[in-house]
């Protein structure tokens, strides 16, 4: 029994792992799984996360990374091109799949640094980034720059009056030999130099300072730049002597021409007068401070004190304090971890930290302190590439003012480092100081951006370097804010800043986060959304009460558009621009989770929907009485009734709404509608009585491209319809009647019978053997009129329109067979609902279907087809 | 001579007398072992091979045969010892064979011999696939495979010694802690969960491995660990290296004198102590030892309650059983469904997860309700008590139920607020999970305890416990297995497709089902078909 019991023990993970193997297998079969994540490793197999860097040798093409899109039974797991972020650096690669495994080799193009950002091809929102450093034996160049982080060019000569620290620039680093750069002084005698580079002055006169480099390919690189001391009054600024010292021993010991000079003590420091001779308005001044030591005192010359990773070898010296002299001894780290220094005094910066070097000679012991900062190869900002590219448009906009502390108006956006472990030096600058300054942090490498009016409508870009000895290497990151034009527009990061900014009646909000609403939000304002996601499910509408179908999660109002002292609205339209607005996490509980968004009688103003996303809601957008309204680029779809829901005044109505019979007008260009249970979109009516043989439809024109995934087998037809109809009735939601479900299922056969109609001729597509109709936009006749003319759809639209005629009799004369179920209908709502006379009353108006066109043979989107969520398809979408 | 093999013959006639050569159904269930072992060898074989692949792969070839061997080495020393006292001091024809006119080393002899070949055969049917897998990943020739019947005598009678000498003073030793039952139940759950433990580990990098063979799945910081730990692993990297033909002029050496040193060793234990042990077993069988205990008055429920837990308590073998699996679930859980959590949300998705966890949770609560299969049989001698004790069968029947409750209940809330506490689930989620898991499990005993009703199997010798496996476990573990994948596989394809609420309503609704259908299955006749059992 034992042995039995252990065995099962044993077999339990190898049947777990079988039945997930089965799991997937089924759900990759029944369901289009989209991939949700991405998994880099390097060629270890280790995986790596957003600050891992690979380093590739520029000649190496053997070097791979593995990606995997998951899960793995996602239905389509390649990547799109990668995208290289221009601002990360100067490498570039390209990265090649390897056959068709997840290997891809990274092929090196150039050196230096390059952040890549994949993609999944099958859901353009899973990305990742990955950071590549090209690195190479050979270096490509060697400068010579100051303190101030200046590069000196050959033919320049710099005139230095005190000790000199210069620098050098080996690019890349990594190709740079163990020995460093190595310094020396040329063609004179009045100036030296030690292996850090420091320049002493001992007499007037010009001599060349050369930096000379080895690289790991044995190349040597030269630069050779011009120092002149003939300006410099003193040798240096400090000196130090075993002598008494006085103005005198200044002059004598430390003027560069001591007959033209004259010295004096002024506290603790000598003052020194150069006048030139030849021209007695050439008068310079140099201040020394001499200290006083015993012969021999020594100490270890440290600079500044500031070393920094990944920047070559440094080195320590010991030298006599009067004369300089370099005297060898031996050196130790109190944290060799952090600086390493062997016997000789070589330096090697390791990690960031500080450091005690010790010296130690003729019983005596010298300390230096150092701080070791970093070089690092790329970091990250609190915004980075990917955050500028966000939603359909891919890209993203700023609006001039934010809100701070208790919704005080402000200008400025705080940038800082991501991880910011005070570990190395940054240098920020903006792309025009017109549009915005900036205020370091006082606590961190951050800096607060500082934005003026000038920059509405415009952008700017802020740039972090980092720095070394000043010097601004080429690791940088940047980012452009493009800002939106209205002054008064506000950047929003939750619920309470967008109710501020409506209560507070701005033109514009942009949305800088996900939004969590606690309530129906009523507004009448332009929202710019960035790609974010207005969370209407955490209005926690109860999915079982029908009411909550009519429930709105954004309410726009005519009487909420902001508007000049003389009544005319201070824009000429009211746009929602990309971002997505959701009443569920997920289509299943859609049902009864309210309106996406309602436009109440919009009429003092136009609308425009662009690049949209309206999902998991009972309705997407429902419109009654709006005057003008564009919708473009939008993904509308995967509701539970209808993409757009409209019910427009009838005819007789329209002069007294609109002024006008032109309106009203609902233009559709480069849309996406998913799966809704009635047709995508519905054109009802409001007030039935006064709509009864009037026509209804508003003036539609669709442009560019119409997707329609909204299939449905022919049996759902019926229920589709009779959805839309008992919905427009406003009759649906008295769930559990029976009486309604009795008359909707009377009602849906009728509309399955008029499907086998030579009206559907045409409109029926029979795919797999399985009937399908397309439901993109029904114009409901019946009782009101559908007037098809008002319709113009555009060629190329792939999607064309039928009228479909509730014959009274077929083609041999004969009455119908649903004409008595029609009658019956006809007298129960006209009759018994709205007591009304029947007699007066036509049920047989035409109505109309715009669907998929399939005249060609195939439909461009067929039953069954999976919505992409690619970069082709956003890139449709803005009609490029 | 012919004592020897007299007595040889009659081990194995004891062992094997199931066979009858007229009984045709005797044929077929030896043609079904022969398969059976045919898949078992082969199974060994597949696995070694994606093992020493593994290694390979972190160039550690070399170091996994080490490592195998000192696995194999401690396990037959240990099965060995257990073997060794069993055969030659527990087993009940001492008595008898005592009596017989054979001297004691004859009985010794036989005994030892009917050991040897069993443990020759039973190793050779391990080993030999492991070492073949070996050959043929390391690409190594047909001197490897020479090698392996010698590999294989060394791994047989060097344990077969030690065991030898160690038995006696290790019965003594069992003996003395016989009693301590506590400290065994802690001992074997330690046991139980560390070996699962390295199991798992080692099951999930063979998966990994599996996953994309061109990458070794250890780290270098592991690697040498185990490189280093391989050189000191004596005498185990000898029988590697007489097989890969390293440093042959200290291997074969080193073994042969460990095998003197353990026969000579043997030989003297045996010669010194074997005869007086056995007459002194004989005299003293089993495990004796005095507990005063208080005659305390308790309800009757109660006192069934503490003479069930006692009868399962007091034995090694039903504590193993029972309350050492059901102490070990909650840590077997945890490691089981966190690897499998992880293979999960990459194979499928996030969604995945409480469908996952109801099915870990649920196999393992199979196992441990899968003891509940021999409540009736366990009464063994003692089963006609229950008849005419002035008790009625359905309250004896719901004590023995109610204990397997408690258990198991306790077993599965440990298990979720391990989950809770770890992060892999929320509260909510996870108690109603409990509720689900606690649902089948009750069902799954009730079941059980049916099939044992319906048909018990009494074990009328040795100690009169039941160790064999038998049918109504077999079925229990069946049953318990197939819920679980139901629940488990339709809890995540639900989780995945549809919503959480819709996975609710389904996996609740057939724990529901089949709680009542097992309650009303264990209810309908139970005491009619109770008083049909006889022995």
């Amino acid at each position: 029994m034992k042995k039995f019991l252990m065995a099962v023990l044993f077999l339990i993970p190898v049947v777990v792992v079988i039945a997930l193997n089965a799991t997937g297998q089924i759900i990759a079969l029944t369901t289009p799984v989209n991939p949700s994540s991405i998994e880099i490793r390097d060629s270890s197999n280790q995986k790596m996360d957003k600050n891992s860097i690979v380093t590739v040798d520029i000649n190496d093409t053997e070097e791979f990374i593995i990606i995997d899109v998951l899960p793995a039974i996602a239905k389509n797991r390649t990547i799109n091109e990668p995208e290289r972020d221009e601002e990360a650096g100067e490498g570039e690669v390209k990265i090649e799949q390897i056959e068709d495994t997840n290997r891809y080799k990274i092929l090196p193009q150039k050196v230096g640094e390059t952040k890549l950002t994949i993609t999944a091809n099958g859901n353009v929102n899973v990305r990742t980034t990955i950071t590549i450093s090209v690195t190479s034996n050979s270096l490509k160049s060697l400068d010579i720059y100051d303190g101030q982080g200046n590069i000196i060019q050959e033919d320049e000569i710099v005139y230095i009056n005190d000790t000199t620290k210069f620098y050098a620039d080996a690019y890349p680093i990594s190709a740079l030999t163990n020995a460093g750069v190595e310094w020396e002084i040329r063609n004179s005698d009045c100036m030296s130099v030690d292996k850090n580079g420091e320049v002493s002055i001992h007499g007037k006169g010009v001599a060349e300072l050369r930096a000379k480099a080895k690289d790991k390919d044995d190349n040597e690189l030269i630069r050779d730049i011009t120092l002149s001391s003939e300006k410099a009054v003193l040798k240096s600024s400090v000196a130090y002597t075993s002598s008494a010292v006085s103005a005198e021993w200044v002059r004598l010991n430390l003027a560069l021409y001591p007959e033209e000079t004259v010295v004096e003590k002024t506290g603790e420091v000598y003052t020194a007068t150069y006048t030139n001779p030849e021209d007695g308005s050439d008068v310079r001044i140099a201040k020394v401070k001499v200290t006083e030591v015993a012969s021999g005192e020594w100490g270890i010359d440290s600079d500044d004190g500031v070393v920094y990773v990944n920047n070559g070898i440094y080195y320590a010296e010991a030298k006599r304090l009067e004369s300089g002299e370099v005297i060898e001894t031996n050196f130790t780290s109190s944290d060799e971890s952090v600086l390493f220094v062997n016997e000789e005094g070589v330096m090697i910066p390791l990690s960031t930290g500080e450091a005690t070097i010790t010296a130690t000679f003729e019983g005596q012991t010298r300390t230096a302190k150092y701080v070791v900062r970093d070089n690092p190869v790329a970091f990250e900002l609190n915004l980075s590439t990917d955050d500028a590219k966000r939603g359909i448009r891919l890209s993203r906009v700023w609006a001039y003012n934010w809100l701070g502390e208790n919704n005080v108006i402000k200008n400025s956006y705080d940038m800082y480092l991501e991880n910011d472990k005070g570990a190395y030096d940054l240098e920020w600058s903006v792309s025009n100081p017109d549009y915005v300054d900036f205020v370091p942090h006082a606590n961190d490498e951050g800096v607060t951006l500082n934005f003026k009016e000038a920059v509405c409508g415009n952008s700017v870009t802020a740039t972090a370097n980092v720095v070394v000895h000043g010097r601004k290497t080429r690791v940088r990151r940047s980012f452009t804010f493009n800002f939106r034009e209205e002054k008064d527009a506000v950047n929003v990061h939750d619920i309470a800043q967008l109710k501020y900014v409506v209560d507070s009646r701005r033109t514009v909000a942009v949305l800088q986060n996900d939004i969590y609403p606690k309530e129906k939000l009523t507004l009448g304002m332009s929202i710019y959304g960035n790609g974010y996601v207005y969370h209407g499910e955490s209005l926690n509408l109860d999915g079982n009460d029908p009411k909550n179908m009519d429930a709105d999660i954004i309410y726009i109002r005519d009487d909420h558009v902001p508007v000049n002292p003389d009544g005319t609205t201070i824009q000429d339209e009211l746009v929602f621009d990309d971002f997505t607005v959701q009443g569920a996490e997920s289509i299943e509980d859609a049902k009864n989770k309210g309106n996406c968004i309602y436009l109440r009688e919009i009429k003092k103003i136009k609308l425009r929907f662009r690049y949209m996303q309206l999902k998991n809601a009972h309705r997407g957008l429902m419109t009654g009485a709006t005057k003008e309204l564009t919708i473009e680029g939008c993904i509308l779809g995967d509701v539970y009734e209808s993409c757009i829901f409209t019910f427009y005044p009838p005819d007789g109505n329209r002069i007294k709404e609109f002024g006008s019979m032109d309106y009203p007008k609902i233009t559709l260009k480069n849309n996406v509608f998913k799966t809704s249970l009635c047709p995508s979109i519905m054109f009802t009516v409001d007030d039935m009585e006064e709509a009864f043989n009037d026509n209804v439809t508003p003036h539609l024109s669709i442009e560019g491209f119409m997707d329609v995934y909204n299939w449905k087998v022919a049996d759902q037809f019926g229920d589709s319809i009779v959805e839309l109809i008992f919905s427009a009735l406003g009759v649906s939601g008295k769930a559990g009647n029976q009486g309604i479900t009795m008359l909707k299922d009377i009602v849906g056969g009728v509309f399955n019978d008029w499907l086998s109609t030579d009206a559907f001729q045409g409109v029926v597509y029979t795919h797999d053997g399985v009937d399908y109709v397309s439901m993109g936009a029904f114009g409901l006749g019946t009782m009101f009129v559908a007037n098809s003319d008002l319709v113009n759809i555009e060629e190329g639209s792939g999607v064309c329109l039928s009228k479909l005629p509730l014959a009274y009799e077929d083609e041999d004369g004969e009455l119908v067979p649903y004409v008595d179920a029609i009658e019956g209908v006809n007298e129960i709502i006209i009759r018994f609902v709205f007591d009304l006379d029947t007699s007066e009353y036509n049920i047989y108006h035409d109505s109309f279907l715009i669907y998929n066109d399939f005249s060609e043979g195939e439909p461009e989107i067929s039953p069954g087809d999976p919505v992409p969520n690619s970069y082709e398809l956003y890139a449709r979408l803005r009609g490029e | 001579m012919n004592n020897i093999r007299t007595l040889l013959k009659l081990e194995f006639k004891d062992k094997f007398s199931k066979f009858s050569a007229s009984n045709k159904n005797a044929y077929l269930k030896v043609i079904g072992s022969l398969i059976m072992y045919a898949a078992v060898v082969y199974g060994i074989f597949l696995v070694s091979r994606i093992f020493f692949q593994m290694f390979d792969k972190a160039d550690m070839g070399y170091e996994s045969l080490v490592l195998i061997f000192t696995v194999l080495l401690i396990f037959l020393c240990f099965t060995g010892v257990s073997s060794t006292v069993k055969v030659l001091f527990y087993k009940g024809d001492n008595e008898i064979l005592m009596r017989y006119p054979v001297k004691g080393e004859e009985i010794f002899i036989s005994k030892t011999l009917f050991l040897i070949i069993n443990q020759i055969m039973i190793t050779a049917v391990i080993v030999a696939p492991l070492l073949v897998a070996y050959s043929e990943v390391m690409e190594l020739g047909s001197d490897f495979i020479r090698v392996i019947p010698i590999a294989i005598m060394f791994l047989v009678l060097i344990p077969f010694f030690v065991s030898n000498i160690f038995a006696i003073p290790i019965m003594h030793l069992t003996n003395r802690i016989r009693n301590k039952f506590g400290l065994i139940i802690i001992g074997l759950t330690i046991g139980i969960t560390l070996l699962f433990a390295v199991y798992m580990f080692l099951f999930n990098k063979m998966v990994t491995f599996i996953g994309d063979k061109e990458f070794s799945v250890f780290d270098e910081g592991f690697v040498t660990i185990v490189k280093d730990v391989c050189k000191y692993l004596i005498p185990t990297k000898y029988f590697a290296d007489i097989l890969v033909g390293k440093e042959l002029y200290i291997a074969y050496p080193v073994l042969i004198m460990i095998l003197g040193i353990t026969l000579c060793g043997t030989i003297l234990v045996v010669m010194e102590l074997y005869p007086k042990t056995l007459l002194k077993n004989v005299e003293t069988e089993g495990s004796a030892f005095k507990h005063v205990t208080k005659n305390r008055v308790r309800p009757i429920f109660f006192t069934l309650l503490h003479k069930e837990f006692l009868q399962v308590f007091r034995s090694v073998n039903y504590s193993f059983q029972y309350f050492v699996l059901a102490c070990a679930m909650p840590v077997m859980v945890y490691f089981c469904n966190s690897i499998a959590m992880q293979l999960g949300k990459n194979q499928i998705g996030e969604q995945i997860s409480v469908g996952m966890t109801m099915l870990v949770m649920l196999i393992f609560a199979t196992v441990i309700s899968s003891f509940s299969a021999t409540s009736v049989s366990r009464e063994g001698d003692c089963f006609y008590h229950t008849k005419v004790a002035p008790v009625s069968i359905e309250l004896q029947l719901f004590v023995k139920f109610t204990m397997y409750f408690i258990v198991s209940f306790l077993a599965n809330i440990i298990c979720v607020v391990v989950l809770i506490y770890a992060g892999l689930m929320e509260t909510g989620t996870a108690l109603w999970l409990f509720l689900i898991v606690e649902l089948i499990c009750i069902g799954l005993i009730l079941r059980s305890m049916r099939y044992d009703v319906k048909k018990p199997y009494f074990n009328l010798s040795g100690e009169g416990e039941v160790v064999n496996n038998n049918v109504n476990t077999t079925r229990s573990v069946g049953l318990g297995f197939g819920i679980s994948l139901i629940e488990g596989m339709l809890g995540m394809i639900l989780g995945y497709i549809m919503d959480f609420a819709t996975l609710q309503i389904v996996c609740s609704a057939i724990a529901v089902v089949f709680f009542l259908y097992a309650l009303l299955s264990y209810c309908i006749g139970l005491r009619k078909t109770y008083n049909k059992i006889a022995k």
